[in-house]
């Protein structure tokens, strides 16, 4: 099941993205703050090929100006794997079309499953020119409430880098950040998570 | 020397106001106190005040940057703003000072216990070992095993807290859940009989009571329970939604839907679940018996 969602930065002001649920874009270096939580640190981060210095420890250390660049067969991916399944929420990329020209990805596809082999595409996105911090749902399930989508619980995420700009070859990611969903203390049993202090106060000892 | 409620959250709302002004009274009669600060950092971190922490962390690090009680306040100053890796390096640094300090092992347990339940297991047992009747600790090893659906496992370290600690209703609640999830209605019953004795202010063990009564059938009981918890906090969405099913169960469809309304204007989110879950309370009705956990 996929979904292709245009996105054109020239055409859009922020607001409108972040009404539209789908994007939010932070034309910024540094990683904005967002209210998911960053679990990214949980896993174990691979990248498909990587040219010396440029590997993909460069993708999690919050520096703007160093960038994964890969360097081998197409396709590029990222594969980040959990210890246990996880729930994910977002996916939140830094790419630069002003500084990377023919290697800014332009189509991405997120897969997601339980091992390297079982992994099932969840999200397809085409990026037009885009700057800056670009964060998006890694799910196209719209969510219980009727709001956002559906957190997808799964112990490897992939990246898949499908295209670049003007049919670039090699790419250049500059950050990524895996993001869960925002934490809902409804424990296993209760179908709410509770807020009343007079329930809270007892729910853990410390 | 100040009598010291050392375990806040097992006791009522006023109780822990007067812990708090207890504590502002030591730190004002002994400012440069060390011992026992470490609990009243936690004490602040139940009441989510941000600023005093701070500034307690502050102040126990210029009296003694050496002293375990100094590093705990400031992981727990770290921990309340969900800086969780930050919280972890301070708790290691005050078990490093302080190797026989059992809470700064049971404190980094609890930071672990979402992110790494083998790493948090390791922590509270480390905690053990500085201090086998440091309840705090055989109670997080208890939530662990709980979270691993390890039921028995999590029974024995529960108890073992209870055995410690026998007149805490929080941990008679963990108890009775271990129990509940056991398979064993009656013992858990009497568990959550006796925790609601103890502290008949302990809104969620009389919430659990009540859940287990439903389970059990008897909706009389059930409905008493739910009705005090509702008219003690009205916004309790959980509350609502077992009313409703309570009622629906004993047959008052009227009470029953005007609960759902209720539940429909306290959490409108959550519409489309409360639906969901009522479909599933009618499934239960046509097939009697509530499949077993555990």
């Amino acid at each position: 099941m996929s979904t292709v969602v245009q996105f054109s930065p020239l055409a859009t002001d922020p607001p409108a993205t972040v009404a539209e649920g789908v994007f939010l874009v932070h034309s910024i270096k540094r990683p904005p703050a967002l209210p998911w939580p960053d679990i990214g640190h949980l896993a174990k981060w691979s990248v498909s090929s990587f040219k010396f210095g440029f590997g993909p420890e460069c993708l999690q250390d919050q520096d703007p100006d160093t960038f994964w660049h890969s360097d081998g067969p197409q396709p590029h991916f990222i594969t980040v794997e959990f210890p246990r399944k996880i729930a994910v929420q977002k996916l939140s990329l830094y790419l630069s079309y002003k500084l990377d020209d023919s290697y800014t990805p332009a189509a991405l596809s997120v897969r997601a499953g339980t091992s390297p082999g079982d992994l099932q595409e969840v999200r397809a996105v085409t990026l037009d020119r885009p700057d800056g911090w670009i964060t998006f749902d890694v799910s196209a399930e719209p969510g219980d409430d009727g709001e956002g989508f559906k957190p997808i619980h799964a112990y490897i995420l992939q990246v898949i880098i499908l295209a670049n700009h003007m049919n670039g070859k090699d790419t250049h990611v500059r950050g990524m950040r895996v993001l869960g969903p925002i934490e809902d203390q409804a424990s296993w049993d209760d179908p709410f998570p509770f807020v009343d202090p007079k329930f809270k106060m007892y729910e853990h000892i410390r | 020397m100040l009598a010291v409620p050392i375990h806040p959250r097992t006791r009522s709302y006023q109780v822990v106001a007067q812990a708090e002004r207890a504590f502002q009274a030591v730190r004002a009669l002994d400012p440069y106190r060390l011992w026992d600060m470490e609990v009243y950092s936690t004490l602040l971190w139940h009441l989510q005040r941000t600023v005093q922490l701070s500034f307690l962390a502050q102040e126990l690090l210029s009296i003694e940057p050496r002293s375990s009680q100094a590093w705990i306040a400031i992981g727990n100053t770290f921990s309340l703003q969900k800086e969780r890796s930050q919280a972890l390096t301070c708790f290691r640094r005050a078990q490093q000072l302080d190797p026989t300090c059992a809470y700064a092992f049971t404190l980094a347990g609890h930071e672990f216990i979402d992110e790494d339940l083998d790493k948090a297991i390791l922590s509270f047992q480390m905690a053990l070992r500085a201090d086998a009747r440091h309840y705090n600790a055989w109670y997080g090893l208890g939530t662990c095993y709980l979270r691993k659906s390890k039921i028995r496992m999590a029974e024995y370290h529960y108890r073992k807290a209870a055995e410690i600690h026998p007149n805490n209703a929080v941990l008679l609640g963990c108890v009775g859940m271990a129990v509940e999830r056991r398979g064993d209605r009656e013992g858990a019953l009497a568990l959550f009989n006796e925790a609601v004795k103890l502290s008949p202010e302990n809104a969620l063990v009389r919430y659990r009571r009540a859940k287990m009564l439903i389970s059990m059938k008897r909706y009389e009981s059930a409905v008493r329970d739910l009705e005090h918890l509702r008219d003690s906090s009205p916004d309790e969405s959980n509350v609502i939604f077992q009313l409703a099913r309570a009622y629906r169960l004993i047959g008052d469809e009227v009470k029953s839907a005007q609960m759902l309304a209720i539940a429909r204007d306290v959490s409108p989110k959550s519409a489309k679940k409360i639906q969901k879950l009522m479909e599933t309370v009618k499934d239960e009705e046509v097939g009697g018996e509530e499949m077993d956990e555990g």
